[in-house]
């Protein structure tokens, strides 16, 4: 039996539609379902029967429909590129059908993507949005398969584009920053965020969006805007690297990489000493971190976490990830901020409509009600004159 | 503004040097764990306005050992301790008492005040 098989990619986007269809009217359904006949049969009516296989179905649906879902992305994206084609063949390319294979190639595909929609939001914002939601989509059907999530995070150049995601949403076609809401943007960007890992020892991703928010508020206040950073150490793989005893939920420290060329040349004028080449400091003194303008910020994110805070300064956070497990902080502050601003400007706009129809409310029953005087005015000549007549 | 001050001590451990300064201060040290300083004790809460630190001096990475600090290449064990002020007027009342007491013990040298 050969382990290859030919399919053309329309159909396997029409299958893999018709598989999440399937996957959207199980889950809406068989609960409904399972719940109705448990209570008939508890009422004492009928005969129990099984129910597993039905949400053993609708358990198995997710997975089924999303690597379908992945198939048919591998098979537009692969045809669409003349490398990918074997002319010999009689014009096929080939794609991983199953396991992690899978995984990886359609992981590949979204972090190539992802960092596509980033770039192409400078000259083409609507397109830029298209395929951002389709990212967004792939990811939350992949929500429960970390394998997928894994692989995705871990492409080159994967963190780097979600920090900058924010992008998407601010930049249009003349450069200027988005005026309306949409809040289909902000869940495909906090989809995109949301599906990656957090750093050990946050009670909840809203704690962790609020400190690397007041992270990234801090080093644009210190003058190092351009700066990126990633988590480091045991807060990321879990494991104390010194001893190798699992850390729970508890990492200790946070150790933060700050990718930055301004910031780096800046510890070099101080002659603060470097490693690796010169790509990167030791980890900072709290008086090296003051020089820098960066000690408050440790302070008060450390008081925050209730936990020390360190920093290592890199020349770009693809030189800190390179060198070790690593989380980069999404950029959170501006993706907040967006949607903050935008929900203020439609809360204005809400404002400004109830006031306008207020005002025309009023004016309108000032008319009736001169409109009423008028004529209870005139009804009350008009007695006042028949009876002068009578 | 923050006022730094610093100790060393050429043999000793930094759990030796902890146990050191804990007798002779009463602080309580936690012991605290960072991928990139590894195991060092600190007394006062994080980001809290006077924290003491025992660090070791040799760190390693994948380039080799290095000293955290450079100046102090000789000292095994450092002893950082800073106080937040609020202006360079005001006495560092915390730093003096942590100098007078640890003047008696012997293995620790005061390096400076910054």
């Amino acid at each position: 039996m050969s382990d290859e098989v030919g399919v053309e990619p329309e159909r396997l986007a029409k299958l893999a539609t018709t598989l999440e269809s399937l996957r959207d009217a199980l889950a809406h359904n068989v609960p409904v379902i399972v719940s109705t006949l448990e209570e008939y049969w508890s009422s004492g009516t009928g005969t129990p029967v099984n129910l597993n296989s039905l949400q053993q179905a609708q358990a198995r649906s997710v997975q089924d429909a999303a690597d379908m879902r992945s198939r048919s992305n591998l098979a537009a994206a692969w045809m669409a590129n003349p490398a990918n084609i074997d002319v010999v063949a009689g014009g096929l390319a080939y794609i991983p059908w199953s396991g992690s294979a899978l995984d990886q190639a359609d992981a590949a595909l979204q972090a190539q993507n992802l960092k596509a929609a980033v770039a192409l939001a400078k000259s083409d914002p609507v397109a830029a949005r298209a395929k951002l939601a389709a990212i967004a989509q792939d990811l939350s059907d992949h929500a429960s398969d970390s394998a997928y999530l894994t692989a995705f995070w871990s492409q080159p150049g994967v963190n780097a584009s979600a920090a900058n995601l924010a992008a998407v949403l601010r930049t249009t076609s003349n450069g200027s920053t988005v005026k309306s809401a949409s809040e289909d943007d902000y869940n495909n960007v906090m989809s995109v965020l949301a599906s990656a890992a957090i750093p050990l020892g946050f009670s909840s991703r809203q704690a962790y969006m609020n400190f690397v928010s007041r992270l990234q508020g801090g080093l644009d206040e210190a003058g190092y805007s351009g700066t990126t950073p990633a988590f480091q150490g045991s807060s990321v793989t879990g494991i104390r690297f010194r001893t190798g005893e699992s850390v729970g939920d508890n990492p200790g420290d946070y150790d933060i990489a700050l990718g930055g060329s301004d910031l780096l040349d800046r510890a070099k004028e101080l002659g603060i000493g470097l490693r690796s080449g010169g790509t990167r400091t030791g980890p900072l003194t709290e008086e090296q971190l003051n020089e820098l303008g960066l000690s408050d910020l440790a302070d008060e994110l450390s008081s925050q976490a209730g936990r020390e805070v360190h920093f290592m300064i890199y020349q770009d956070v693809d030189t800190a990830t390179s060198r070790g497990p690593s989380i980069v902080v999404p950029d959170a502050g501006q993706v907040q901020k967006y949607y903050t601003e935008q929900q203020q400007a439609a809360t204005t706009d809400e404002a400004q409509i109830a006031r306008s129809q207020a005002a025309a409310e009023a004016e309108a029953q000032a008319e009736a009600e001169a409109e009423a005087d008028a004529e209870a005015e005139a009804e009350a000549e008009a007695m006042m004159m028949a009876e002068d007549d009578g | 503004m923050k006022v730094f001050e610093y100790f060393g001590s050429r043999g000793l451990e930094p759990g030796q040097v902890r146990d050191l300064v804990a007798t002779a201060t009463g602080l309580e040290f936690a012991v605290r764990h960072s991928s990139y300083i590894g195991e060092y004790f600190q007394a006062g809460q994080p980001g809290g306005d006077a924290v003491v630190r025992i660090r070791p001096n040799e760190l390693e990475d994948e380039d080799g050992t290095f000293p955290q600090w450079a100046e102090f290449a000789d000292y095994k064990t450092v002893v950082e301790a800073r106080q937040t002020v609020e202006s360079a007027g005001e006495t560092a009342d915390f730093l003096d008492d942590l100098r007078r007491k640890l003047a008696v013990t012997e293995d620790l040298e005061f390096l400076r005040r910054s």
